[in-house]
């Protein structure tokens, strides 16, 4: 994570300021709303309001969680979107993966390979956690 | 060369077969100098007689013989004999900087007007012209709002052209000096019973002086050409003059060089301009009141070519290409003579601006890796020696194209009210004026993040909208006056305002940013600490206003055998909502705002004597223009002097005319002067600044039965100096003044 971390840094440095710009429509209907905790080197960090939704993929048996502008450190000087592909959720809304290269920054992303995935979903609540990368990382959210 | 001498002599020949006349070029000035005269037949500065007859304040007035005698060629030659004006000459002709009591404006808005004839230049890119055939300059000093409107918070430069009621014949002028400078000016005027014909052509080439180490070419060449024709009609109750003026350019710039190195650019700078002017002014006298009114057409088209880096390396350049078409109409009314102890005059304007501008920045592949990719790579590679960030292109453009709009309306009035030995002017003026810019600006490129992805992605980056500003102004003023026995003392106050609109130069930085914000939102990346802002914010700004306070006193009268004619004038201005380039509070960048305020105070003296041949002209200004407040962001620079303000002014001038008392060879002129400012300071640290310097000028002019033959010289000590600073991919630039120029030239009166 501390990798990560370094490599927004020096992408923050490219860009100078933020003209505002319409926020992306579609996938986030029906999302989630909630908390993401991360025990990192620097400790536990928490970052609250974080949106995620979860869609069914086209094969209909897997489905695709995305974490919306989610930091998993407090010097992480960027949000980033992240989705985990081929997560398995059963009929009761167990969710459960193993083995998952994420999708971050236009790209499947194996330095951070998403393992021990496990959680469930409600219409009303999703939580899950996982290990990314080396660090142990929850979500609990509502909507 | 050789072309050159026989032009001389055929133009000599041409001359002696003419037939002998009494008039001498030196005679226009003399003539011109009588105002009565102008009153009664020029009707192309209804306003400017009224205020200088009737109103209070400094005017400077410089004729064509001065213009011509210490070649004065070029508006920026004003410098100096009018206190505290300062119209520095670099970059190019589009530059048109003017500085005076503090103000000024190295980017759009100006803080005086030009007028030709009557007619307001419309673009600033237009300000830099030639003083050929102009018989008058006279430069108000002090806001001229009340009449003028915007943009005339520091004054105005009004500008008469020579017609046939001043000069009747043919004037013809060759010159030649270093850096292979060729002028040449041919100039008719021909008078019948009613109707006045003027019509003149100058040609200006030079090679320029510096050179640019990259091609070892020089990098300021110039290439002029200008057309005048001015047609008058007058009876006793309609006057009518229709000047039309068309000038181009073409010529090479921005001269800019690294503190002690020379130019050195790989790409190429340069400017061309076609200017047109049309300008009908009218005077009907319908009994007891006077009508008169002025319509004027102008067209602008110019492009600049800039090599942003100013280095021998493939960073950026831009080509920024305009077409205007301005239209105006005035009216103005007032009695034919006072009324009473009441004088006055009213009036109203109308105008539209439309200005289409396209100001592509090319980015080449020195640019794209060290001014983008270098900053994110450096990182990434420490960390992933494998990944980084690419772009597939090795050169792209952002493209910006505006439409911009302006329309304006206005009325105002001024009474002046005589008693006894005092005199008080009144007036306001209402103005309206609606802005519109509709923008479209985009760039295209293909990335890769080499961690991630194995494939080029394209990425188009769009910003278009439509902006809007609208604001009216009330602008008063109040004067009082004592007028003696050839002195008299005044005290004015008034305020003006600069024109808001958009500041169009900050879209390239706009677009670039919201690119590397797209790439990153495209990478799913977001700045949680961004600063976020709108479009409008960025590069709208809102009127400056300005309150000015003056005190003075002028004589003008004749002792013994001299003839004094002077001034002296104390200022304070205070300026608010100062248009400043500000850095936002959170992440980079820049834009436009009214964040600050700044103060003047100054002096001003102006002394002319003349006495048997002898001219003696001297001219001081002092201003301490400082911050109030400016806060950019970074740095507060409340109590620093305002750059680019020349701390003082000075100009001191001897002319002496030798009757040689013969038929053929009749006078020897000898004129020197010298034009001082300084310091001025280049940035708001005040951290850099231009000692004072000072130009030695002079010229020996002999005037002959036929013609006049003279030789002349400017910066005659070579003295070196710097006319321009800025900061550019963080490195400072300068521009180097002018080094020794000298000439002759010839110049006819047939």
């Amino acid at each position: 994570m501390r990798k990560a971390t370094f490599i927004l840094m020096m992408l923050a440095v490219m860009t100078s300021c933020h003209y505002k710009a319409p926020e992306p429509e579609g996938e986030k209907k029906g999302s989630y709303f909630g908390t993401v905790e991360v025990d990192n080197d620097d400790g536990h960090f928490v970052k609250e309001n974080v949106e995620v939704s979860v869609t069914k993929e086209e094969n209909a048996k897997t489905y695709t969680i995305k974490l919306y502008r989610v930091k998993f450190a407090t010097a992480m000087p960027v949000e980033i979107d992240m989705l985990i592909q081929g997560v398995t959720i059963d009929e009761e809304g167990m969710i459960s993966g193993n083995e998952i290269i994420p999708y971050a920054m236009g790209g499947p992303f194996e330095k951070y390979k998403i393992t021990n995935l496990t959680g469930y979903m409600t219409d009303k609540t999703l939580r899950f956690e996982m290990i990314c990368g080396e660090y142990p990382t929850k979500y609990s959210g509502s909507r | 060369m050789k072309h050159l001498i026989l032009i001389l002599m055929l133009l000599v020949g041409s001359s002696y077969s003419s037939a002998s006349r009494e008039s001498r070029y030196s005679s226009c000035s003399k003539e011109y100098s009588d105002t009565t005269l102008l009153d009664e037949v020029v009707v192309t500065g209804v306003r400017v007689q009224m205020v200088e007859k009737n109103g209070a304040g400094q005017v400077s007035k410089v004729f064509l013989e001065r213009i011509e005698k210490e070649g004065r060629n070029e508006v920026k030659d004003l410098s100096g004999i009018v206190p505290n004006l300062y119209i520095p000459d670099y970059g190019a002709k589009m530059t048109s900087s003017i500085y005076i009591r503090g103000l000024g404006a190295r980017i759009d808005n100006p803080v005086m007007g030009i007028y030709v004839d009557g007619v307001g230049i419309a673009n600033k890119n237009a300000f830099d012209f030639d003083l050929d055939e102009i018989g008058k300059v006279e430069v108000f000093r002090g806001p001229q709002g009340t009449l003028y409107g915007k943009n005339t918070i520091g004054g105005l430069i009004s500008l008469e052209t020579m017609n046939p009621w001043i000069f009747e014949g043919t004037r013809i002028m060759v010159g030649y000096g270093n850096a292979n400078t060729l002028r040449a000016r041919f100039a008719h005027y021909k008078k019948w019973k009613d109707v006045g014909l003027s019509a003149a052509v100058m040609g200006r080439h030079s090679d320029g002086f510096f050179t640019n180490q990259y091609d070892g070419k020089k990098c300021d060449f110039i290439d002029q050409l200008a057309a005048r024709l001015r047609v008058d009609y007058k009876t006793d109750s309609i006057k009518i003059t229709n000047t039309t003026n068309y000038s181009y350019v073409k010529q090479g710039g921005f001269p800019y060089h690294l503190p002690g190195e020379g130019v050195n650019h790989n790409d190429p700078c340069g400017y061309y301009r076609h200017s047109l002017v049309e300008g009908l002014n009218y005077q009907v006298n319908l009994g007891e009141y006077d009508f008169s009114g002025s319509t004027s057409y102008q067209l602008l088209k110019d492009q600049m070519n800039m090599d942003q880096d100013f280095l021998p390396l493939s960073y950026f350049n831009m080509s920024q290409k305009q077409l205007e078409n301005y239209v105006s109409q005035e009216l103005l009314f007032k009695p034919d003579k006072p009324m009473g102890i009441w004088n006055w005059v009213t009036g109203a304007s109308l105008s539209y601006k439309n200005n289409k501008l396209s100001a592509p920045v090319h980015f080449q592949k020195d640019g794209i890796d060290e001014l983008i990719l270098k900053n994110a790579n450096s990182g990434i590679q420490s960390t992933f020696p494998e990944g980084e960030i690419r772009f597939q292109e090795d050169h792209f453009t952002i493209a910006d194209e505006f439409t911009i709009q302006n329309a304006g309306i206005a009325l105002f009035h001024t009474s002046f009210l005589k008693t006894g030995n005092w005199q008080f002017e009144l007036g306001v003026r209402f103005d309206y004026e609606h802005n519109r810019i509709d923008y479209q600006s985009d760039a295209l490129i293909h990335y890769l993040f080499t961690e991630t992805m194995s494939d080029y992605k394209a990425l188009k980056s769009t910003l278009s909208g439509t902006e809007r500003l609208d604001y009216f102004e009330v602008l008063p003023k109040v004067s009082v006056s004592y007028n003696g026995d050839g002195w008299s003392a005044y005290a004015t106050f008034s305020e003006g305002y600069k024109g808001g609109g958009f500041n169009t130069q900050l879209f390239s930085d706009i677009l670039k940013s919201k690119m590397m914000t797209d790439l990153m939102g495209d990478l799913g990346v977001y700045f949680s600490d961004a600063a976020e802002y709108e479009v409008k914010d960025v590069i709208t700004y809102k009127p400056e206003r300005c309150l000015n306070a003056e005190v003075g006193a002028k004589i003008g009268k004749t002792v013994d055998d001299w003839r004094l004619d002077g001034g002296l004038s104390l200022f304070l201005i205070e300026i608010f909502n100062q248009q400043l380039t500000v850095f936002p509070e959170k992440g980079t960048g820049r834009y436009m705002t009214n964040a600050g305020e700044s103060r003047s105070i100054g002096l001003e003296a102006a002394l002319t004597a003349r006495w048997n041949g002898l001219d003696i002209t001297a001219s001081y200004g002092l201003t301490d223009a400082r911050f109030v407040k400016y806060n950019d962001g970074k740095a507060d620079f409340a109590g620093k002097r305002v750059p680019f303000v020349p701390y003082s002014t000075l100009n001191v001038g001897v002319g002496y005319r030798i009757n040689l008392g013969h038929t053929f060879f009749r006078y020897l002129y000898l004129n020197a002067n010298t034009n001082a400012y300084g310091d001025i300071c280049w940035d708001e640290e005040n951290s850099r600044r231009q000692p004072f310097y000072a130009l030695l000028n002079a010229n020996v002019s002999l005037e002959t039965k036929y013609f006049d033959f003279e030789l002349w010289g400017k910066n005659l000590t070579g003295t070196e100096y710097d006319v321009f600073y800025f900061v550019s991919c963080g490195n400072g630039f300068l521009q180097s003044g002018k080094p020794r120029t000298y000439g002759a030239k010839i110049t006819f009166n047939i």
